[in-house]
């Protein structure tokens, strides 16, 4: 029979296990996030008219006005944490210099693919619970920043 | 304009590849586009196609994009099919023009799937399904392709 002082750790314990979840776990990226910038390296003249809009990531949906809406299933737990240094040595070649720049190199970050279905749908990096990177068809990384 | 028909019955060849090109895209997950890749640990776009196809159908060897196009052994069709190939020229994107950037982007191809979607290794998402509705790849001229190994329904 559970005594009330094993019954208050307990409680303490799931409390510090959800607070733990919501720091690294797939609320960090729920909400919306606005699109701050479009950045490209070879790019030319490019108009970044995408700026404004905005990417919704939710629990049974994703809707993502610049490429394709996920309505059933999507998935974020292919985000794999690394450093700074890491991403940028293992994937960062393609990606526009000013991406590469803005990653702390000695800070945690998430990197991988949300997926819908099970098969991939968006390439991210996520600095933080803040901001992040969409990398988007012909070498554009949109910057996002998260508004809710 | 092109157009696709409707989804092929269970079962058939068509199908098959349907699954297949799904099951690939699962198998897929988390990994990125790879230049190259023949692969579920990555694919380019005709890596992808060579490896679905060749579970289907066993004579099919890969073969690159220009390939595709060019040896005969795929015929353009106006009405797609389940299964049938997209194929994206290189060229410039309208969608891209529209702001600013005159880059011309190399040639691409994907498997119908449906009259929504297609699936394909693209070079932001490696493996991932597409909606012919997609903002940046619908303004982009395609066609379709079919197998010559493939019957019409």
């Amino acid at each position: 029979m559970m005594t009330r002082t094993g019954f208050c750790w307990g409680i303490l314990i799931l409390a510090l296990q959800m607070g733990a979840q919501g720091q690294t776990g797939t609320d960090s990226y729920l909400g919306k996030w606005i699109v701050k910038d479009a950045l490209c390296s070879d790019c030319g003249r490019r108009v970044p008219s995408e700026k404004g809009a905005i990417i919704q990531f939710g629990y049974t949906e994703i809707r993502n006005p610049l490429a394709e809406d996920c309505t059933h299933d999507p998935g974020y737990g292919l985000l794999n944490e690394m450093s700074g240094t890491q991403v940028v040595m293992r994937y960062g070649k393609q990606w526009p210099q000013s991406v590469s720049r803005a990653i702390p190199k000695q800070a945690k970050v998430r990197y991988g693919f949300l997926t819908c279905g099970g098969t991939n749908l968006m390439q991210m990096l996520f600095l933080s619970d803040k901001h992040a990177f969409y990398f988007f068809e012909g070498g554009i990384a949109f910057d996002l920043q998260r508004v809710h | 304009m092109p157009s696709v028909s409707p989804s092929p019955a269970s079962g058939s060849t068509r199908a098959k590849i349907v699954q297949a090109a799904i099951d690939a895209g699962k198998l897929a997950a988390g990994k990125p586009y790879m230049f190259g890749g023949k692969a579920p640990s990555g694919f380019d776009c005709s890596g992808f196609i060579a490896y679905v196809y060749h579970q289907v159908l066993p004579e099919f060897v890969y073969m690159d994009t220009a390939a595709i196009r060019k040896t005969g052994r795929f015929t353009e069709v106006k009405t797609a099919l389940s299964g049938d190939l997209i194929f994206f020229p290189k060229g410039k994107n309208p969608y891209e023009v529209k702001k600013g950037n005159q880059r011309e982007f190399p040639d691409h191809v994907g498997i119908t799937l449906d009259r929504d979607t297609w699936i394909g290794s693209q070079s932001s998402t490696g493996v991932a399904q597409v909606h012919f509705s997609n903002p940046w790849w619908s303004p982009r001229p395609h066609i379709f392709l079919r197998y010559n190994g493939l019957a019409p329904a």
